[in-house]
């Protein structure tokens, strides 16, 4: 169910700009110890499956799009970019 | 009960009702409501979340679906994005919850001078992410002109005999991969002390393993915390340094701006 909402996701931001993200949001942030904690230990585990399953669905996605658009496929707009 | 309370960020009770009135991105769960619990003049943004999810098992047993949890991250960032883009606030680190609408409150009393001079800080400043990539190949062509050392070996070798000259030569090569390192730290802690001038404040991430790519190795990551009012100097500090080790293999990428998550921590 969720896959297709991935894909939506990584239809609007490239593959490192969601990585990037995920980073942030699971990695760091001020940590306010709530009632219900998720196990830090954890947390690098599930960086790690992000990390696969980011790249392993954007080849996936990548190959789709340039089937269907051809070559001149242009990249998504995501919170980055190159310094010249 | 069957419900929770799932934080996303935390600011000032007045400054959040200004950015309140906008349309917001959706939250964390499509049909959850957002939420604004007060205490102490702070305002935590939340969702009504079902424990039937956000339970201590069951989340952590959601956690272990890399896809449930990326599709909730990012919500959770548009969220915290959202508010950070009109007011200060302190990003909080995604699966903060609570079971009671009153113990947010508490909290945020209790709190209330931590996460006062942590808005403070942030005031008016944004982060931006810098990655350092290097063309190691490149860095290993080029290295003999960069490191002094090599340098002075190779100058030896230009007017030594030929057996002498072999020798030395092949002590170059030898030298190459850890002078390049050792280029590559140099460069890195240069980026950094020289950007650091522009910025509020400055963080080096880890690197984690896997990262890099197209650009080539991910060598340093970095954090900076900068004034609004002087992102121009920023990055125009920024493209010069990119200029300035571009031939030596380096690439420089500019990410953000981001909700402050590397600079939310008190002190």
């Amino acid at each position: 169910m969720a896959d297709k909402e991935l894909e939506q996701l990584l239809d609007e931001e490239s593959e490192l700009s969601l990585l990037e993200t995920l980073d942030h949001v699971l990695n760091r942030g001020l940590v306010i110890a709530g009632e219900i904690t998720i196990s830090v230990a954890n947390i690098d585990l599930i960086f790690l499956g992000l990390n696969i399953l980011a790249s392993s669905v954007e080849t996936a996605h990548e190959v789709l799009r340039e089937r269907e658009k051809g070559p001149a496929g242009g990249q998504p707009d995501g919170p980055e970019g190159e310094l010249e | 009960m069957s419900h929770a309370y799932y934080l996303y960020c935390i600011g000032e009770s007045e400054a959040l009702a200004a950015a309140r009135g906008e349309e917001q991105p959706p939250p964390i769960e499509p049909d959850a409501k957002f939420v604004e619990i007060e205490g102490g003049g702070l305002t935590a943004v939340t969702s009504v979340v079902p424990l039937a999810d956000y339970g201590e098992e069951a989340l952590q047993a959601r956690m272990a679906d890399a896809t449930w949890v990326a599709v909730r991250a990012m919500r959770h960032e548009k969220v915290v994005e959202h508010f950070a883009r009109r007011a200060s606030v302190v990003p909080l680190r995604f699966g903060t919850i609570y079971l009671e609408r009153e113990s947010v409150g508490r909290m945020l009393d209790e709190k209330r001078g931590e996460l006062g001079s942590i808005i403070e800080r942030l005031r008016g400043r944004e982060e931006w992410g810098l990655n350092v990539y290097s063309d190691r190949a490149r860095l290993r062509e080029e290295i003999v002109s960069l490191s002094p050392r090599l340098g002075e070996l190779s100058a030896q070798a230009a007017q030594a005999s030929p057996g002498q000259a072999y020798l030395l030569r092949k002590k170059i090569d030898s030298l190459r991969d850890a002078e390049a390192r050792a280029e590559t730290r140099r460069v890195a802690a240069a980026i950094e002390q020289e950007l650091a001038g522009a910025a509020a404040a400055a963080a080096r991430l880890r690197v984690l393993k896997d990262e890099g790519g197209e650009q080539g190795d991910l060598a340093s990551k970095l954090a900076f915390l900068v004034e609004r009012d002087r992102f121009a100097e920023f990055r125009a500090a920024a493209e010069r340094l990119a200029r300035e080790y571009e031939s030596a293999g380096f690439k420089l990428e500019l990410t953000g701006p981001w909700p402050p998550y590397n600079f939310a921590a008190g002190g």
